[in-house]
């Protein structure tokens, strides 16, 4: 389960896998380490991220609903 | 041995002629064994008037003198264009090809002259722009029904603005009709047993009105297009890209190097394998039209795919590096140079741009930007011709952007 205090939870949910890819690139490169981004994605989404985004950052994912996830990528 | 197969359906820009001949003598000079390379020019469209422009003459002498650069013409467009077999004074006769005087014999002989059964039983063609305004969509048309003359399942991906050749009901007055002319390839298709995949890219369907639920299966009909030209997301399309079938586009190559005395066996063998390295040409100004965001979008989602990828900018493209952009969250667009240093970790993406591109534009002092790397004509060959996937056989795909 994911903690959430006063962050602002992103709707990425409408983006389309590549912008949604570009999206969060950008986001992290731009992130301090110990800092993390946090959003809603869909199931397809979810599906296209997780193995390049796990790999290098801490990636969690909670399913919320049917076909949104919210999922938090923290840089260490 | 190396063959080139350069297809250009569309008026071909001096510039490009330039690097071409510089890369292709580079090519040579480093090969030195007679036979070993192969450059084939498949010429149709506007691309025909190069044949006779006066600014081109001395660029196409220069490459016609190394005896490996053969021309196929489409003879059906020449005559249609009005241009005259007899004033091509330049050409040799003997590296000059006319392809026969019918709608389709130019594609016949572009598909057996690849070999294209060898990379599969498809033939794939990237569709970038809309019907009616380029004529390139009746390009693809005959593309398409001569890989059924041939006994191929014919492929349609549309990107950008491609995506509107799906749409149905068009009724031009003068012009060929493209979407019924989808549906007699897949009629066609149909009647011979062969699959006619038509799909398009859901973002750029999306964008311009084509799908107007929230949530959408992963192949989705939309009322507004002919049947079974289906809008899904880029990824799908890419998995298509995967398989080491021919895939071409208006402006686009084939590289085939295979080295002397492979055995049948070891052929058929490479010819099987996944992932063909792709070299995507980004020609366009950044922010002018969607070539370029398209362009780096398609290349990050094939390198997601594990095909890989390297993107050089030149020509235009090179104006990325002028200056510093500032975009803003209004402009509602992504920062171009932000993409290129966020996404220049992923581990099949590299990065280019064309030294001698800038030096054509005065860009003396260019942005640097992390994970872009400054390249030569040397270079540009290297990338031509370099083989990421095998030391034995294999393909490369190029797309202009």
């Amino acid at each position: 389960m994911i903690n959430i205090s006063e962050e602002k939870i992103e709707d990425y949910t409408g983006l389309t896998c590549t912008n949604l890819m570009i999206k969060l690139k950008i986001k992290l490169k731009k992130l301090r380490n110990g800092n993390r981004i946090l959003f809603f994605s869909t199931r397809e989404q979810y599906d296209n991220i997780r193995k390049p985004f796990s790999k290098k950052y801490d990636f969690e994912v909670s399913k919320v609903d049917h076909n949104k996830y919210l999922i938090s990528i923290e840089k260490d | 041995m190396y063959s080139f197969f350069f297809l250009f359906v569309e008026k071909i820009p001096i510039e490009r002629f330039n690097w071409l001949k510089a890369c292709i003598s580079s090519i040579d000079k480093r090969i030195n064994i007679s036979n070993s390379l192969e450059v084939n020019f498949y010429l149709t469209g506007d691309a025909l008037f190069s044949l006779y422009d006066l600014r081109y003459q001395d660029i196409w002498k220069k490459l016609l003198a190394t005896n490996k650069v053969k021309i196929i013409i489409d003879f059906w467009d020449l005559k249609f264009l009005g241009l005259d077999q007899g004033k091509m004074s330049i050409l040799s006769k003997n590296q000059i090809i006319f392809a026969n005087s019918n709608p389709y014999g130019f594609w016949n002989k572009l598909i057996n002259h690849i070999s294209v059964k060898e990379w599969g039983k498809d033939y794939g063609f990237l569709q970038m722009r809309g019907p009616y305004m380029s004529r390139t969509t009746v390009h693809l048309l005959r593309a398409l029904k001569s890989a059924l003359e041939n006994d191929l399942s014919p492929e349609l991906y549309a990107y950008l603005d491609g995506v509107h050749i799906g749409h149905d009901c068009q009724r031009p007055s003068e012009f060929e009709n493209i979407g019924n002319g989808l549906k007699k390839i897949q009629e066609l298709a149909k009647k011979n047993g062969k699959n006619s995949q038509m799909l398009a890219c859901s973002r750029c369907g999306t964008a311009r009105g084509y799908i107007k639920e929230e949530m959408i299966d992963t192949y989705h009909q939309s009322d507004d297009n002919i049947p079974s030209f289906l809008l899904c997301n880029l990824n799908r399309i890419i998995d298509r890209f995967e398989n080491n079938h021919i895939i071409l586009s208006p402006s686009a190559a084939h590289v085939h190097i295979s080295p002397k005395g492979i055995t049948q066996e070891l052929k058929k063998e490479v010819s099987q394998k996944k992932n063909p390295p792709l070299l995507i040409l980004i020609t366009h100004s950044p922010y002018g039209s969607e070539w370029t965001f398209g362009g780096l979008s398609f290349a990050m989602a094939c390198a997601s795919h594990n095909i890989p990828t390297d993107v050089i900018f030149i020509e235009d493209g090179s104006y990325v590096l002028m200056g510093e952009h500032i975009v803003h969250e209004q402009d509602g667009i992504f920062n171009i140079q932000e993409i290129i240093e966020a996404t220049a970790d992923m581990e099949f993406l590299q990065y280019y741009v064309y030294e001698q591109s800038l030096k054509n534009r005065g860009i003396s002092r260019p942005v640097r930007l992390e994970g872009l790397k400054i390249i030569s004509t040397e270079q540009l060959t290297e990338l031509l011709i370099s083989d990421h996937a095998s030391s034995t056989q294999f393909q490369k795909r190029i797309i202009i952007f």
